[in-house]
């Protein structure tokens, strides 16, 4: 079991020696999140800052450049190349321009896909948040009480039976 | 020292001899590389993913831990006969079972910081930034698996270690049944029976999603300081009711 023990704990420093590592590899860190990438570097176009502005959520910004610039925008904002109308391509050929993701090839309209249900999770955590949750003051607080008295009901009872 | 430091020493020990901190250095590991998982589908949102289920897992494991540690911790001391020359000595049952549950905190607790410092230090590496607000769930995950682990402890008294598991689990998941759940899901139509069994139940039941603080945080919500300070508050008077609990219930009992 030690030996399993060291080779673990080699494990779990190697994983950290290789994730410092990675910082370098990955540029800016951020990938996809535009939102951080654009921060960073200040490349991609005022559409997209415009896009964060508006929305304040990020993940807006992509509809945007959409809308302003037409399908296949996005090509000519960074510069690039685009195979095809509605495709875009980040970081491909620019890679001085920021790092604008990992060379990954979109289809029309996915941002849209993959942005939304992040909105949508965003939305519903507002609204669940505990604190906005207009029953619980009703619900917690008689509970919190009562329990708190039954708490003191109890160790006075035991803290006699301790003392006898 | 105190009888219950002394015996908080000796529930740790214990751990550490039952090799539990290897789970929580493969989960270290997980939390390391989550973020690489998913930056490399090249995810839009990934550090919200990775924080969201990371926490998740963290809130996961600490309700498993606390399950099985609340469960085991009495029985197994009974069933090894180590509990009777413990007794024997000048500690009272209280002190024994207080100092089972420091022990058992304080595992927990360690396990947990270790974990959110992984999750944290991931997050920063290789995430956009490192959110140190992703410390107060895992800070609430703690609190909850000390309330689960008492109540744990506390049926561990009166029945079986698999009993009193399976009890622990059936108060998690009533009481940390969503609010809004309960009131967009259950409370029209056809549910209305059910709706109004789980709030009966419910009445005598922590709600634990007064501390489940996971989403507004992943989703960069700034939690009310008295919102918390409550939640706390409500945290520890179930923790001590069910330590009351389990100690009368344990000096009841004939060894």
């Amino acid at each position: 079991m030690r030996a399993l023990r060291v080779v673990l704990l080699l494990v779990l420093l190697g994983t950290l020696a290789a994730v410092a590592l990675a910082q370098g590899g990955t540029p800016e860190a951020g990938g996809h999140e535009h939102e951080h990438g654009h921060e960073a570097t200040g490349v991609g176009g005022h559409e997209h800052e415009h896009g964060h502005e508006a929305t304040g959520v990020g993940g807006h910004e992509h509809e945007h450049d959409h809308e302003a610039t037409g399908v296949g925008g996005h090509e000519h904002e960074h510069g690039h190349e685009a195979p095809d109308a509605g495709v875009h391509e980040h970081g491909h050929e620019t890679p001085e321009a920021g790092g604008h993701g990992h060379g990954h090839v979109h289809g029309e309209g996915e941002d849209e896909h993959t942005h939304l249900p992040i909105q949508m999770y965003a939305i519903k955590a507002y609204f669940e948040a505990p604190w906005r949750d207009a029953t619980q003051p009703v619900r917690i607080a008689w509970q919190a009480g009562l329990l708190a008295l039954v708490d003191a009901a109890l160790l006075a009872w035991l803290w006699r039976r301790w003392w006898r | 020292m105190s009888p219950v430091l002394v015996l908080a020493r000796l529930y740790i020990t214990e751990s550490m001899r039952r090799q539990l901190h290897l789970i929580t250095l493969f989960l270290a590991v997980l939390m390391l590389v989550l973020p690489t998982l998913f930056n490399a589908f090249g995810m839009t949102g990934f550090d919200r993913v990775t924080k969201d289920v990371g926490l998740t897992l963290l809130s996961l494991y600490a309700v498993g831990m606390a399950l099985f540690l609340g469960s085991t911790a009495l029985p197994g001391d009974l069933e090894h006969r180590t509990l009777h020359p413990l007794l024997a000595r000048p500690i009272s049952r209280m002190q024994y079972l207080l100092g089972k549950f420091l022990g058992y905190l304080v595992v927990m607790g360690a396990s947990m910081a270790v974990l959110g410092l992984a999750l944290l230090t991931a997050l920063a590496v290789l995430g956009t930034h490192a959110d140190p607000a992703v410390l107060i769930p895992v800070a609430l995950s703690v609190l909850e698996a000390g309330v689960l682990g008492a109540f744990c402890l506390f049926a561990s008294t009166f029945c079986s270690p698999a009993l009193a598991g399976v009890l622990g689990c059936f108060l998690y998941i009533v009481g940390g049944i969503p609010q809004t759940f309960i009131t967009f899901f259950l409370s029209s139509g056809e549910t209305q029976v059910q709706g109004a069994v789980v709030r009966a139940i419910r009445l005598f039941m922590p709600h634990f999603d007064v501390l489940h603080l996971k989403d507004p945080i992943v989703h960069g919500e700034a939690v009310p300081e008295a919102y918390l300070l409550a939640a706390v508050a409500y945290g520890l008077v179930w923790m001590v009711l069910f330590l009351l609990l389990a100690d009368w219930s344990f000096e009841r009992r004939d060894l």
